[in-house]
């Protein structure tokens, strides 16, 4: 099922902004939707979450403050969580260490996210927009110019698993 | 700057304590990450001097391990370098 979403920023920073695909028709976005679902039952993984994205902001978005996750030839890669004993993973696209584009995520406690339905779900989405993104990028219909994302931020994605 | 609702009403949440604890975490991270771009030293020659595993040390870089105090003390002695300092404590009893 095709669904359209637009890439809102949610927070800007002086070296990394965040954004996060919010589907038509629904109240949060994808990455509202993760914190609203984990906040009350794994708060204190969720506090090192959105600390670690303001350290992220403040300092930078390099690689190896990530995990890789997804395939070779994409952007998508995972924030674990810091301190806790929980497998808490958020989503994301690394756009040149500049932009993160947060989607969802949830607990890992399968080896690979492709064992869950949930996560493998979180990845695709996430991998659709990369295509697309990356398609836009080329055709230049978006630009990336400092930490922001310029032009057509709406997007058409299957849906379906 | 624009913040998010949501994420703000989090940030309201979170301890000093634990703020400082990941700013220190990350601060340690970032300290051996230095000491071994100056050497130009690989992530896997550097575990490969510590005896661990590429990905045991990619998580030591990734700011977000809880690096005991034991591997941090082998860490400093094995890179020949101070990776933390104590306020108030001359250099010469931190790396005797």
């Amino acid at each position: 099922m095709e669904r359209n979403l637009l890439l809102e920023l949610l927070e800007d920073g002086n070296k990394v902004s965040l954004y996060s695909p919010h589907f038509e028709g629904e109240t949060y976005s994808e990455f509202e939707k993760f914190l609203l679902a984990y906040k009350d039952i794994y708060p204190n993984d969720v506090r090192q979450l959105v600390y670690r994205l303001d350290i992220i902001k403040r300092d930078g978005a390099e690689d190896r403050h990530f995990r890789y996750e997804g395939k070779m030839r994409d952007r998508v890669m995972a924030l674990p969580s810091h301190l806790e004993t929980t497998s808490l993973r958020l989503y994301l696209l690394n756009i040149n260490a500049k932009i993160l584009i947060l989607g969802n995520g949830g607990l890992k406690t399968t080896s690979t996210y492709q064992e869950d339905a949930h996560l493998n779900r979180c990845v695709q989405t996430l991998q659709k927009i990369d295509i697309q993104l990356k398609q836009r990028e080329k055709q230049r219909i978006i630009t990336v110019s400092g930490t922001k994302l310029l032009g057509t931020l709406t997007f058409s994605i299957d849906d379906e698993p | 700057m624009k913040t998010n609702k949501i994420m703000d009403e989090i940030r309201g949440t979170i301890p000093p304590a634990l703020k400082m604890q990941m700013e220190l975490s990350v601060a340690i991270a970032n300290r051996i990450y230095d000491i071994l771009e100056e050497r130009d030293m690989s992530q896997k020659d550097f575990a490969r001097l510590m005896g661990k595993t590429e990905t045991e040390v990619c998580r030591w870089l990734s700011g977000t391990h809880n690096l005991t105090m034991a591997t941090l003390c082998k860490i400093s002695v094995a890179l020949g370098e101070d990776i933390i300092m104590i306020a108030g404590q001359p250099k010469e009893c931190v790396m005797a």
